[in-house]
């Protein structure tokens, strides 16, 4: 009885620590694009694939704009965490995390950028915002992959 | 050879034992090794020592006391024990190991044979030649204790009992080198580390097979973490014992090797080497203010001569608000070159600077920094520029608490350099990703480098961020699998 109730409290204490891994992996990751962004490494900012896709007003595009974005973006991260974690947990190593990365980043450029104005579509980026948008994807991808799967194997090894 | 040689030996036939320490250990060839013999009730009983590393003194008083046996002891049947009872101290053995005897020999204690005796009886005599605990000049501190660790293994576990009196702390101690048979020391608390990493360390020491361990913990080090070409230091080093003891504390393991001073410090991680014992030495938030401008300025040795390096290449990268950056005048000489000989001019200070005795060391820094720096900015060969930033990365690298560390950033720096310039902004933003996945995938002993950062731990990485009170941090690092949480 105390066994299991200490099981349960555990794999709650795992899912926090998803949501932790999400919200502070978009967190750090979107602010490193902002900084990106503020030196013209790419032309896709935070703001812009978060508030640009349905505002258009002036603030938005100045650092007000962008501190927004971080924040939505590490809620929205949250998200991506958890679906990490559902399909992709028992997957080992930072290579799933990379190619995440790259999922994500492939189906913002390829997939949003259709509907939405502010997302360029891939054909248009220049090659300085693709290496660096992808950079940051990559780094994420493997921040929120390796962090979950190396807790989840923890997480393993202190049932058995 | 030596060992089935030392294996056939009878130790009662002192004539043997001669023979075989005249052949193989080289008494009368060598001139610090030799022996001596005295008559205990007409029975021959040779003393073998090594003159250098024992105390004669004790000796002498245990001959002393040996040859009034014949004052004393009427005629007696049983010389061997008499011998052993009268052999006044406290750290004695016998044994009918020749090979070991020989190693006891040679490691400065004494080892008696009797005649018809089939033991020897090994005397702890030794007294190694050494300094007396020093602060370490690496690890300096305001305030807080001065003494560290010196070049002898005993005197290292005593400074490290003295903090540590818990009698689950374990000193385990091995012998390592077919020809040096260092010591070397496996340090643990017995309830807290993790028994399978103290099963790794001992199974990864108990394999090395080599001669010697001149260098002592780096070739230790080179063995059991397996570095090859990964130029970030995968242990730490600790020269302190209070920094020591504490990681004992937390459940490290820590490695001890005779003949040096710096203690190996297991399981590691990268964020291990940016801790320094004066954040401890001060209020937590003057700690804590103290860590953020380390980060900061581990940083700015890695990344801000690459990304200036950047900026002025591809001037339109900068935002308005900094459009002054970057050489207002092209030299004569490429920026490129320009930085890479700057960085090697430092390169060459820091490495003369190791060798150079004290009394030089003052004209050395002149000549670097008035007829270097100055002239070559006045004639040409380096805009100023580009000695602000060359100079602000070579501080941030001296404010790296781990010296290994902070040599391994600037390979990384410069490689960063070299391929900002060969392929511009991709270069830089594709070397410093790669820099951080590398790092990501180190491990060492099985422990993630980069932890708490990737993979990311909350509760850790506040650790790391902000230097919590003492009291208010009382969980133990779970990386470390200590078996007991809470402090």
């Amino acid at each position: 009885m105390i066994k299991q109730e200490k099981k349960k409290e555990s794999i709650q204490s795992l899912r926090w620590r998803v949501a932790e891994a999400g919200f502070f992996g978009g967190l750090l990751w979107s602010s490193v694009g902002v900084f990106a962004s503020y030196f013209n490494f790419t032309k896709v900012s935070p703001s812009s694939l978060t508030l640009q896709l349905f505002f258009r007003a002036n603030w938005i595009m100045h650092w007000q704009g962008e501190l927004l974005a971080i924040l939505i973006l590490s809620i929205i991260s949250i998200v991506l965490a958890y679906l990490y974690y559902f399909f992709l947990k028992n997957l080992t190593g930072m290579m799933p995390g990379l190619l995440y990365g790259i999922g994500i980043w492939l189906a913002i450029f390829l997939g949003l950028s259709n509907w939405f104005e502010s997302v360029p579509s891939l054909v248009t980026l220049s090659k300085d915002t693709i290496v660096t948008t992808i950079c940051i994807f990559i780094l994420y991808g493997v921040f929120i992959g390796y962090t979950i799967s190396y807790d989840f194997m923890d997480y393993n090894s202190e049932q058995q | 050879m030596f060992k089935q040689k030392a294996a056939k030996i009878n130790f009662g036939n002192l004539r043997q034992v001669e023979h075989f320490m005249q052949e193989h250990v080289g008494v009368g060839v060598s001139f610090d090794v030799g022996f001596r013999e005295i008559i205990l009730l007409k029975q021959r009983v040779h003393i073998y020592y090594l003159n250098g590393l024992c105390d004669s003194a004790i000796i002498v008083e245990l001959l002393k006391v040996l040859i009034a046996i014949n004052d004393h002891e009427p005629e007696a049947v049983a010389l061997p024990i008499i011998v052993k009872n009268r052999l006044v101290h406290q750290q004695f053995e016998e044994t009918k190991d020749m090979e070991s005897a020989v190693t006891q020999l040679l490691s400065g204690l004494i080892v008696i044979f009797i005649e018809d005796y089939n033991q020897a009886m090994v005397v702890d005599v030794r007294t190694y030649p050494g300094r007396s605990p020093e602060e370490p000049d690496t690890e300096r501190v305001v305030r807080g204790s001065r003494d560290g660790y010196t070049e002898n293994i005993i005197e290292n576990t005593a400074l490290t009992r003295r903090r540590v009196r818990d009698p689950r702390l374990r000193n385990e101690i091995l012998q390592i080198g077919d020809r040096s048979k260092t010591d070397v020391c496996i340090s643990y608390i017995k309830d807290i580390a993790d028994e399978q990493l103290i099963k790794v360390i001992r199974r990864e020491l108990e394999t090395i097979k080599t001669d010697g361990l001149s260098m002592a913990d780096k070739t230790i080090e080179e063995y059991i973490v397996h570095q090859g070409f990964n130029p970030f230091p995968l242990v730490r080093y600790t020269e302190r014992p209070d920094v020591a003891s504490n990681h004992l504390f937390e459940g490290h393991v820590l490695i001890m090797v005779d003949t040096s001073p710096s203690m190996i410090i297991t399981p590691t991680t990268f964020f291990h080497h940016l801790q320094h014992a004066e954040e401890y030495r001060q209020s937590p938030a003057v700690g804590t203010f103290i860590r953020w401008i380390r980060f900061l300025g581990i940083l700015i040795s890695i990344f801000l001569l690459p990304l200036w390096y950047l900026l002025s290449l591809e001037s339109q990268l900068l935002p308005e608000a900094l459009s002054f950056i970057g050489p207002s005048e092209e030299g004569t000489i490429p920026l490129f070159l320009q930085i890479v000989f700057a960085d090697i001019g430092i390169e060459f200070l820091r490495m003369a600077a190791i060798h150079t005795p004290t009394p030089l060391s003052t004209a050395m820094g002149l000549i670097a920094a008035i007829l270097i720096g100055d002239i070559a900015i006045e004639v040409g060969l380096f805009s100023s520029e580009v000695i602000l930033y060359v100079a602000l990365s070579a501080i941030g690298s001296y404010v790296t608490p781990s010296y290994e560390l902070s040599i391994a950033n600037k390979l990384v720096r410069v490689a960063i350099v070299i391929l900002t310039a060969a392929f511009g902004l991709s270069g830089f933003v594709i070397s410093s990703t790669g820099y951080i996945l590398m790092l990501a995938k180190t491990k060492s002993l099985n422990t993630p480098y980069m932890w708490p950062f990737i993979p990311f731990n909350l509760k850790a990485f506040q650790q790391v961020f902000v230097r919590y009170s003492v009291p208010s941090s009382e969980s133990r690092p779970s990386i470390i699998h200590p078996k007991r949480n809470l402090k």
